[in-house]
């Protein structure tokens, strides 16, 4: 890597403005990146076309999921282009297998879903680094730049998913409605040919993107290292430098003639010199006093800028300050173990550490022991019913909750049938049917259900699809309630020895 | 939902009537059942009914049906842009020879009205309609002439062409009972009627032939009283009228239905609760006519009307929002 070949001028740049680099640079080099993605990626599809051709979906899936890998040499690719290396010359077969290599189970796995990716991949790929190195190096690099690179990934897949959409609409666009074309094949839903051209479908559109995203999040990795590593300035030294250099290989006789130019003015200029500049020389000959002279003279205008500035404040409450040195001795504690040298501090995490592995532990068996109960749970057992409490416990402003209804019906029934109130021995049927629907079959039945409603969803439930007997107890109750119409009390008797038969 | 209720005390006269009617209608037009028992509502409540339709759905045929089976009279109104109040209702002339005015009766002194294309006339013809609806009388040149009972108009208005019509006014659609979707018939029914009218066997001729078991104007009057005195418990009123409030108080709802709405809605119920062969009305009655009484009648929010909502979805959601009544 050498600096001073660098294609793109070495200065801080916003993250926005790295990933604006990064698309001139994509589409400078975009033929080149395309196809170190294409190429590879493409080989791995048509053999998973051949393997899975009953399974297209797991082509998509897996060719998805290789990405991080296939962005690899594409990377490589462009960091050579930027410093004017316009090939992979030089580089062998096991390391080009080996830039697929490093760090693959983490790029596949736990750093997969990273929305940094495209930003992070070089320190992998590039640098090598590995472990905590890595770690740290992430760390360093994603501070103020990690946003920009999540956004990227985030607007590049949609940009990838319209563009999925985007062929298959324009398609029908130009088709146009004379024909009939069922929509869901053309977004690959459907297996067989028809699926697999869906597929290439995707794995065109990912490519296209592809090119644009490797080089975004190396723009943004180039802009970290130049603000990080000061290229900027380094290549402005060299330039100085070269600057310097350069007087050095003039013509023998231009520098001739130049010594003898400035002997003659020195020998003018010693013999002119006035006593004053020699005094100065003498004060500026003492280091201490020139310090001072120095310090005194910052310590005034215009060194120093004094600016009154008036602004409001809140009080510094006793409370607060309270609970500050309440705790900082939490703080020093920590401070205190933390640059502790004689291992106790590290103990002390060590303890933590144990401490929340267990915890994660526990977690991990109750979740287990849930699922097994879950799955140990025989199919012929019905499903865990809802909470009573969700139960409606007023329905048609009758109260059916078990604590509105007498314990004995059949006594309050017959109190009421004896005191002449043929509506309250009905209204108290009624509401204990009602309390049986809704608390102990758990027919799904709604506050806003008028009777009829109620009668329906009873007549749906498997455990009442036979009994007439809500039926005719609903029946009996629409002419008492909205017609007047009293029943017998013999009607009134047979339906409640049907309902101590049916809910006893 | 239904349950099969005991014999009713109402007079059998009553039930044979109107399943005379829905029969007879039925035979003609084919597989359009909710339509005629919401237009048969409209007739028992002495309301008018707007039909809302793509054209060659049989609502001419249903209005002629209709006063072919109690051999009343039936007109129908072409609305177009320059049709002009007295077109409809009459106007007075001045008659030479005699020296005085003579009153020429409109169109609208009838039994059925079928007003067609209703929102194709600007709001000044329609307007025309309001005193025949409300008042089911007409003036003209300040005298009023009553119309002979029982009255009904059937306004159609077609859904899609909206270029040229002119929406009806809020005070025109309040009078009007029942807004009626009339929808294509499933296959089979269209199968069926197909084979009928190319079969001869529905053809106007044959239809006045088989409905000469006609009912009179006497007896649709009959059946309007019948369905007035159809009981009504004050919960089941009281569940109207909070119904017909609950779309007052939505926020999905610029505009909720008036008292208008309340009337019409309990109206309905009586005359739903009597074609069931009830003399009491249901809970059930009021929310079975509850969206073709008030989808009309209310205004949509903008931004129910951005999410796609119409009014039947947010009446139906409304009804769940209001508690069953209590007995």
């Amino acid at each position: 890597m050498n600096l001073a070949d660098l294609q793109i001028r070495a200065q801080v740049r916003t993250p926005w403005q790295a990933l604006d680099l990064g698309v001139l640079m994509a589409r400078r080099w975009f033929r080149p990146l395309w196809l170190a993605w294409l190429l590879p990626a493409g080989i791995v599809f048509t053999l998973l076309s051949l393997g899975f051709a009953d399974d297209p979906w797991v082509v998509t899936l897996v060719i998805w999921w290789l990405k991080p890998l296939f962005e690899r040499v594409p990377l490589l690719l462009l960091s050579r282009y930027l410093f004017n290396e316009r090939s992979l010359k030089g580089l062998t077969w096991r390391q080009l297998v080996g830039t697929w290599l490093v760090g693959a189970p983490g790029a596949l796995l736990w750093r997969r879903f990273d929305p940094r990716r495209s930003f992070l991949q070089a320190v992998t790929v590039l640098e090598k680094q590995k472990g905590r190195a890595r770690s740290s190096r992430h760390r360093t690099l994603a501070y103020g730049s990690g946003k920009a690179a999540s956004w990227l990934t985030i607007v590049l897949a949609h940009v990838e998913m319209l563009l999925m959409l985007a062929v298959p609409v324009t398609v029908l666009a130009m088709v146009g409605d004379f024909l009939e074309l069922d929509l869901l094949w053309l977004f690959g839903s459907d297996a067989g040919v028809l699926a697999h051209l869906s597929n290439v479908l995707t794995l065109l559109c990912m490519s296209l993107v592809a090119p644009f995203y490797v080089a975004c999040g190396f723009a943004l990795y180039i802009n970290r290292r130049i603000e990080l590593e000061a290229w900027d300035l380094e290549l402005l030294f060299r330039q100085l430098a070269q600057a310097r250099e350069a007087p050095r290989t003039q013509p023998q006789a231009a520098t001739l003639a130049g010594l003898v130019l400035a002997a003659s003015l020195v020998l003018v200029g010693l013999g002119t010199a006035p006593v004053e500049a020699a005094e100065q020389m003498n004060i500026q000959t003492s280091p201490a006093a020139a310090q001072e002279a120095a310090l005194e003279l910052l310590s005034a205008p215009p060194y120093v800028i004094e600016e009154e500035v008036t602004e409001w404040r809140w009080k510094e409450s006793t409370e607060s300050s309270k609970s500050d040195a309440d705790l900082s001795w939490l703080e020093s504690w920590l401070d205190a173990q933390t640059s502790a040298s004689d291992g106790v501090g590290e103990g002390v995490f060590r303890l933590l550490e144990v401490l929340l592995w267990i915890g994660a532990g526990v977690l991990l068996i109750l979740l287990a022991r849930s699922l097994w109960r879950h799955l140990g749970q025989p199919a012929s057992q019905p499903p865990v019913l809802p909470a009573e409490a969700s139960a409606p416990r007023v329905l048609m402003g009758l109260a059916i909750g078990a604590d509105s209804l007498p314990a004995d019906l059949n006594r309050a029934v017959h109190e009421a049938l004896e005191a002449g109130d043929v509506r309250q021995a009905m209204s108290l049927l009624y509401r204990q049917a009602l309390h049986q629907l809704v608390h102990r079959h758990r027919v799904p039945v709604e506050p806003w259900h008028t009777e009829l409603e109620c009668a329906a969803a009873a007549r749906r439930h498997p455990d009442l699809a036979g009994s007439q007997l809500f039926e005719d107890l609903t029946r009996v109750w629409l002419h008492l309630a909205y017609a007047h119409q009293l029943p017998p009390r013999q009607r009134v008797e047979q339906l409640l020895q049907a309902v101590q038969r049916e809910w006893a | 939902m239904t349950i099969e209720m005991e014999a009713p005390p109402l007079n059998t006269g009553t039930h044979e009537q109107i399943d005379f009617l829905r029969a007879s209608i039925g035979s003609v037009l084919i597989g359009q059942e909710d339509v005629i028992d919401q237009v048969l509502v409209t007739l028992l409540c002495r309301g008018h009914v707007l039909l809302e339709g793509v054209p060659g759905l049989g609502k001419t045929l249903l209005v002629r049906a209709l006063a072919t089976c109690f051999s009343g009279h039936f007109r129908r109104i072409q609305f177009t842009p320059d049709l002009m109040p007295a077109d409809m209702t009459g106007h007075a002339i001045y008659d030479m020879k005699e020296g005085r005015f003579h009153v020429r009766r409109g169109p609208v002194f009838t039994n059925l009205l079928l007003a067609d294309e209703i929102n194709r006339s600007p709001a000044k013809t329609q307007a025309a309609l309001l005193e025949v609806m409300q008042e089911q009388q007409v003036t003209i040149e300040g005298k009023p002439h009553a119309l002979s009972p029982p009255f009904m108009v059937l306004a159609t208005q077609n859904p899609i062409e909206q270029e040229g019509t002119y929406p009806l006014p809020e005070a025109e659609l309040d009078r009007f009972l029942m807004k009626v979707f009339i929808d294509y018939p499933a296959f089979e029914d269209e199968t069926r009627l197909v084979r009928q009218v190319t079969g001869g066997s529905l053809s106007m001729a044959a239809i006045s032939e088989r409905l000469s078991e006609a009912l009179t104007p006497a007896d649709i009057l009959a059946l309007q009283q019948a369905a007035e005195q159809v009981t009504l418990d004050d919960e089941v009123l009281g569940y109207a009228v909070r119904l017909v409030q609950a779309t007052r108080n939505a926020s999905s709802i610029l505009k909720g239905a008036g008292p208008r709405a309340s009337i019409g809605l309990v109206s309905a119920a009586k005359a739903w609760a009597l074609m069931n062969r009830r003399d009491f009305v249901l809970p059930d009655d009021i929310k079975q006519v509850a969206l073709p009484v008030l989808r009309h009648r209310i205004l949509l929010a903008p931004e129910s009307e951005i999410d796609g909502f119409t009014p039947d979805r947010v009446l139906q959601q409304l009804v769940q929002t209001v508690d069953a009544p209590r007995t």
